[in-house]
């Protein structure tokens, strides 16, 4: 459309040493980058493919890698969902944090953190969010195991 | 002029009588004791049960559904079953609380509200006491009522308890000034401070009341009675004057911490106050106890029942549209009361008084 | 002690209000609006730091109704999983069930029948009339003003009374299914609905009436607690939030789903008579607006209902979705609410992350709540309105 880029176009251009997976067909299309490189590729759609909007930031835990996904609403002209992905190690998952460029990403990232145990680095308050403080764990990983008590309180029914 | 002597000096003549001893003050005292008991006795009946239940049922159908009407015939029983179920109530004194002043702060608010009751002229002959200086009593009496409320969102020590008993102090402390404003312009205009002498001043048909004697005094009056009616809202916190007990923004104001009985003492007085507001609104600009047609200066001078039930229809008449604005109206925020009284009723009330000393000279 | 949340220190925080001038010392309160309390709308705690009755810092502590809704939806079957998501905005459940089921759909490629998608499209309708009804009540109600919330509340019954009919609840439905809907509707009950549209549409004037034009509302509501477009989309704060401060972005017609594209109605975008952009007054008056325009949306569906089947595919208890993952996203009343969907080919859905619209707007009581009164606070969250379904999942 008038004016604005496909992400993998923009990124492909901008950032080529970024850009790890381009699938832009089908019913999700995507871009996944480098983690050390989010930042930079969230401005490239900003500035590039008129995404205005942190729309969404979600954690996915495979088997061997745990993505985290990165979901920009671009509003006008032809108004889309832009996606990014990140893959990361699940022994210790550290990624840039958007939170200093996006607001949005601020509580979505904190989100990310307590339930999945994705680090952001640089991150203004990376503190639990849902969970109370002294939880311990991450419950939406897949090997989570359900605590037995917490404070006294009898968790196995 | 129409009136019959308070009812505390024919009860201390008899008395005395009675006893066989001058009417020197410790009968006159007594006497004032029993006819002050007798007042609030039996006004907190009519106050608690009456205004209760109008309340709720006025409510009730303002917002479309029926209001009480499982507890006895058309829910009358309802207030009653109510203040059974504050009496049974736990009597909870949290150990954070201040015991001795969260146990006094009720009893302050209820004295206070109910006091004022001693100088309303309800009938001709039916006032308490006489007092030379009836609404300058009344209005301390409204002021007393902030030391127990300031008492007890201290004493809670609960910080919202404590922001709803300062946002009553700024309240009620800045409507005082055009409430007790506004009551000057008929003590200028019957030179007297005793609430007795004005309504006697005022006998006789509709256009003897106050608030359109002779016509010209309109344009002090009425103003004047609109003022002294929302600051009277403010003062017996009302909507849209009720931020202290501010329901959806303090859970309950000052009175969060108070449960059974001694919330009652807070609840019994708020509904005392509204009503005590409203019968000396009638009695300062509505004429009092004088119905509309002259007949309480002429042929039924002195009747204590007929003066009786016009001084209540009226009072009540207030009462009913203090119901109505409550349900009706949104709450203002507190600058907005504070702008409300200093820049608003404040200065008009101002204007009026001077206007009413010159009318008066006229 | 230094009173902390979550283990930071207050005062370490960022505080951009400036020194108030003072001539007297006076003290912070550090107050907790607890998760008890009739304003916060569910169970929501905000800690606020305050000077007398200024707001100096505000912050929302959720997570007091979180129920692991992602969790339990990935350890169930497909069928089983539709009922968890209604809890995430209960007043707006069909919306919710709408958002998960549309990016499923799309992943599996589930055709949904055009009666089903019409049917759909009325009942959510229905359900954001509802909502908008409680939410502007609730406003009014935290305001102080008791009687249009029961006003309002009678429409509402009527409604929530024709959804019972359709769908077997009141407030919870799991109506709408994988390819369809459940339920048929019968031609009487299109007709009492056309005639509660009719009802809804005139009494818009008493509201507007009684508390809309009120004027101690219009000084409690106008020009407080402007959010303004850039501080709602750096927030991601979608829905009324974001057409009140003038952005005109509306999922069913920017990016239309189940048949929103048949459909003739306008998007009310602010700023609006009175008021100011993006304050709480606009916010109020896009809700009832938007209300005006769902009615025109459910008469012409009423109109145009197609006849056909309304469950294309039965998506049955061991149904397998083909792996693949969707992300779509639809308009809720609060909102827009997203899945984001990613099956591995089991019974069960691998992932089902589901954006509550509520999560992202709450996040901006900490930026606009600086400076303002306790009352406007209260302002601030009632035209904001949440729901803390939706925010803690």
């Amino acid at each position: 459309m008038s004016g604005v880029r496909s992400p993998a176009e923009a990124l492909s251009d901008a950032l080529p040493d970024a850009v790890v997976e381009v699938v832009a067909e089908g019913t999700h299309p995507f871009v996944r980058v480098e983690p050390e490189s989010i930042v930079e590729a969230a401005r490239v759609l900003k500035e590039q493919c008129g995404a205005e909007m942190l729309h969404q930031i979600s954690g996915v835990d495979f088997e061997d890698r745990i993505e985290v996904v990165y979901h920009f609403a671009r509003l006008a002209p032809d108004p889309d969902f832009l996606c990014l992905k990140v893959s990361l190690p699940r022994d210790d998952p550290v990624v840039p944090t958007l939170a200093h460029e996006w607001r949005a990403a601020n509580w979505a990232e904190r989100e990310t953190w307590d339930l999945l145990g994705v680090r952001f680095s640089g991150h203004p308050h990376l503190f639990r969010i849902l969970l109370p403080e002294d939880w311990e764990g991450h419950p939406l990983r897949k090997d989570y195991a359900f605590p037995e008590s917490y404070h006294g309180i009898d968790c196995t029914q | 002029m129409i009136g019959a002597e308070p009812l505390s000096s024919s009860l201390a003549a008899w008395l005395a009588a009675l006893f066989g001893v001058g009417a020197t003050w410790p009968i006159q005292a007594l006497a004032m004791l029993i006819v002050a008991t007798g007042v609030v006795a039996l006004v907190v009946t009519p106050v608690g049960l009456g205004g209760v239940y109008l309340e709720r049922k006025l409510s009730g159908r303002i917002q479309n559904r029926r209001g009480p009407n499982r507890v006895g015939p058309y829910g009358l029983l309802q207030t009653l079953a109510d203040g059974i179920k504050l009496l049974v109530q736990e009597d909870i004194v949290h150990k954070a609380a201040d015991a001795a002043l969260f146990r006094f702060a009720p009893y302050v608010v209820f004295l206070a509200a109910f006091t004022g009751y001693v100088v309303m002229p309800f009938a001709p002959g039916l006032t308490a006491a006489d007092l030379d200086v009836g609404i300058f009593f009344f209005l301390a009496m409204i002021g007393i009522e902030t030391i127990g409320v300031v008492m007890a969102g201290w004493s809670s020590n609960n910080k919202w308890s404590l922001l709803g008993s300062m946002r009553e102090v700024a309240q009620v402390v800045s409507y005082e000034l055009p409430l007790g404003l506004a009551a000057m312009c008929p003590v200028i205009a019957s030179g007297s401070l005793s609430l007795n002498t004005i309504t006697d001043m005022q006998a006789g048909p509709i256009w003897n009341w106050f608030v359109i004697r002779n016509g010209y005094w309109a344009i002090v009056m009425v103003p004047a009675f609109l003022i002294f009616y929302t600051a009277g809202l403010a003062a017996a916190k009302r909507l849209p004057f009720d931020l202290p007990e501010a329901e959806s923004e303090l859970v309950a104001g000052f009175h969060t911490e108070y449960s059974g009985m001694r919330f009652g003492m807070f609840f019994l007085p708020e509904y005392a106050v509204m009503l005590s507001i409203s019968g000396v609104a009638t009695v300062l600009f509505l004429g009092g106890y004088h119905d509309p047609f002259g007949l309480s200066a002429g042929s039924l001078a002195g009747v204590w029942w007929w003066g009786l039930i016009w001084f209540f229809l009226k009072t009540t008449v207030l009462f009913l549209l203090q119901i109505v604005l409550r349900w009706t109206l949104p709450r203002l925020r507190i600058d907005q009361v504070m702008y409300l009284c200093y820049k608003g009723l404040l200065p008009v009330a101002m204007a009026c008084v001077v206007l009413a000393a010159v009318l008066r000279l006229l | 002690m230094t009173p902390s949340i979550q283990g930071v220190a207050l005062n370490q925080r960022e505080a951009s209000v400036p020194a108030l001038p003072r001539d007297i010392q006076t003290e912070e309160l550090v107050f907790n609006m607890g998760p008890q309390h009739p304003s916060t709308h569910g169970v929501l705690r905000v800690v606020l730091r305050t000077d007398g009755e200024v707001v100096l810092e505000a912050q929302p502590l959720i997570g007091n109704l979180h129920r692991c809704c992602e969790k339990i939806l990935e350890n169930l079957t497909y069928v089983q999983g539709v009922p968890y998501v209604d809890r995430m905005d209960y007043l707006g459940s069909l919306n919710m069930e709408l958002g998960l089921v549309l990016a499923v759909e799309k992943a599996a490629a589930i055709e949904v029948p055009k009666r089903a998608q019409y049917l759909r499209v009325i009942l959510c309708e229905m359900n954001r009339i509802a909502s908008h009804l409680m939410a502007a009540g609730q406003f009014g109600l935290d305001m102080g003003a008791f009687t249009p919330f029961l006003y309002m509340f009678r429409e509402r019954e009527e409604g929530i009374r024709l959804l019972d009919e359709v769908t077997g609840g009141r407030l919870l439905y799991h109506y709408i299914r994988y390819g369809g809907v459940t339920r048929d509707v019968s031609d009487d009950w299109i007709g009492r609905t056309a005639v509660w549209c009719d009802r809804i549409d005139a009494h818009m004037q008493e509201y507007n009436d009684l508390l809309t034009y009120n004027h101690i509302f219009l000084n409690r509501a106008c020009g407080v607690a402007i959010i303004d477009k850039q501080t709602a989309l750096a927030f991601g704060a979608t829905g009324p939030i974001l057409r009140a401060a003038g952005v005109g972005r509306d999922l069913r017609k920017d990016m239309p789903y189940s048949s929103y594209e048949d459909f003739e109605f306008d998007i009310p975008v602010g700023p609006f008579d009175k008021g100011v952009v993006g304050d709480s007054w606009s916010r109020y008056k896009q809700r009832l607006l938007e209300m005006t325009q769902s009615t025109r949306i459910i008469r012409q569906a009423l109109d145009k209902l197609p006849e056909g089947e309304i469950q294309h595919k039965k998506v049955t208890r061991g149904w397998k979705a083909p792996a693949g993952e969707a992300y779509v996203a639809s308009e809720a009343p609060r909102g827009e609410i997203s899945c984001y969907f990613v099956s591995d080919g089991g019974k069960k859905p691998y992932r089902c992350r589901m954006r509550g619209p509520s999560f992202f707007n709450i996040a901006l009581l900490e930026e606009t709540s600086r400076g303002l009164l306790i009352g406007d606070l209260i302002a601030l969250m009632g035209s904001i309105d949440i729901t803390l379904g939706e925010v803690d999942r």
